[in-house]
């Protein structure tokens, strides 16, 4: 009933993702398939220096599908794979295109009532790393809008959680480790989150998440640093909702938005992310 | 034979003329004609960490024909992509599109670096008193140049 904690959709122009952070593992056989579409809208750009800009409103679309499999006992593979991307200002016609595909092996170190999880996620290149944006009002004017950061990436994630009669807890660090685009090179970045669940009625599900992201460096680079997302920082605050309809699934609906702190807004668009989806579940 | 050697050498200049007459001269309007004289010029200041340096000048070529010269030193930031050109009657973009935007005048789009030349036609006044480097797609300034 944990599994359902899934993705949120990346709401920067360099891609990031929130997925089931946990530390339980699905069970061999069992399966979970999530599809939401989200939408994204803001003009409030938060610089490399931190400083906040009021630009022409970027706004995003995208569909995702989200998969897990339980290989075995301790051992489960996951896919993250952002379908469709529409990236666009209001300026602007949108550059479509799909994003940077994520696979994941998830593995229980520990289980029983305090389980600990380690995932370790390679992120794929596949979207498209460099996408042209036609402005609708000057022709010939156009904005790189990717909706790939052109890197591959790979990020491991610890988690621990518990759970007391209706409610559930988990606690979660990850690390990604970044490479290059065209020889220039990416910060890593740290994450750490929280999230609180609870089940106040049978099939139905709330939860609450904090999630933090540092960079190990301010972006420095002009090619990476405002187009591909690169060194962005930020708390987000999100909430989440997931109604069973049948045994075997229900609808979702998530809200997320860009806290002032802890961590200070780096490179970053603030706004609220919506997404609604559907769960099929085994 | 004299005769074979006169038809020689009419289709000689036949031929001659004929490529002459064909030779098309052609003109690019987008670049001065001729000597290119400054009237006002400043350095590029940059703005959002966008690199934006060089020289822009404002003159006329010797037909009298208004233009924007970017320095080889010129350069900003491409990766985010094209960069519009304004001639501005402040430093700042001040929009006003209900009237016209009567404080800019787009005068062009590059996205390369170096020198280059944006006609300016019609021809604007003193009151234009800056070069703006503007990302138009995300309203984000790049840079500007004082014209002095």
């Amino acid at each position: 009933m944990k599994y359902w904690l899934v993705i949120s959709v990346g709401l920067v122009i360099g891609t990031y993702h929130a997925h089931a952070q946990s530390g339980w593992v699905r069970e061999p056989g069992h399966y979970f398939v999530k599809a939401d579409i989200s939408v994204f809208a803001s003009d409030q750009y938060y610089n490399p220096q931190g400083v906040r800009q009021v630009t022409s409103s970027f706004r995003q679309q995208a569909l995702n599908v989200y998969a897990e499999y339980g290989l075995a006992p301790r051992l489960a593979v996951h896919l993250a794979a952002p379908l469709v991307r529409l990236n666009s200002f209001e300026t602007t016609a949108p550059a479509i295109g799909q994003g940077d595909l994520r696979l994941e092996l998830k593995y229980a170190l520990l289980k029983g009532p305090v389980p600990i999880s380690l995932t370790v996620s390679p992120e794929l290149p596949t979207g498209r790393a460099n996408a042209a944006a036609a402005n609708r009002n000057i022709p010939g004017d156009v904005i790189n809008l990717p909706t790939g950061d052109g890197e591959f990436n790979l990020v491991s994630t610890l988690a621990v959680s518990s759970s007391l009669g209706p409610w559930y807890g988990t606690l979660w660090g990850a690390y990604n480790l970044r490479t290059a685009y065209r020889g220039e090179i990416f910060k890593d970045l740290w994450l750490m989150g929280a999230e609180v669940g609870v089940a106040p009625k049978p099939g139905l599900w709330l939860n609450v998440k904090l999630r933090n992201q540092h960079a190990t460096g301010l972006p420095v680079s002009q090619s990476l640093g405002f187009v591909r997302g690169d060194a962005t920082a930020f708390s987000q605050l999100g909430f989440g909702l997931y109604q069973k309809i049948s045994a075997n699934g229900g609808f979702t609906a998530d809200v997320s938005a860009i806290l002032p702190g802890p961590v200070g807004r780096v490179n970053i668009y603030a706004g609220p992310t919506l997404s609604v989806g559907w769960v099929w579940e085994k | 034979m004299n005769r074979m050697k006169y038809v020689w050498m009419m289709s000689l200049v036949a031929l001659v003329m004929f490529s002459a007459c064909t030779e098309e001269v052609i003109i690019d309007s987008s670049l001065p004609q001729g000597t290119f004289s400054v009237a006002r010029s400043g350095s590029f200041v940059e703005q959002n960490s966008t690199g934006s340096t060089g020289m822009a000048q404002l003159g006329t070529d010797e037909d009298g024909v208004q233009f924007v010269k970017f320095g080889t030193s010129f350069s900003t930031n491409f990766a985010t992509g094209t960069v519009t050109v304004y001639l501005s009657k402040s430093q700042t973009y001040m929009a006003d599109p209900a009237n016209g935007n009567p404080s800019l005048r787009l005068v062009g789009i590059t996205q390369k670096g170096g020198e280059q030349y944006f006609k300016v036609d019609p021809a604007v006044g003193s009151e234009f008193t800056h070069v703006i480097l503007w990302c138009a797609s995300a309203g984000v300034p790049f840079g500007y140049a004082p014209l002095n």
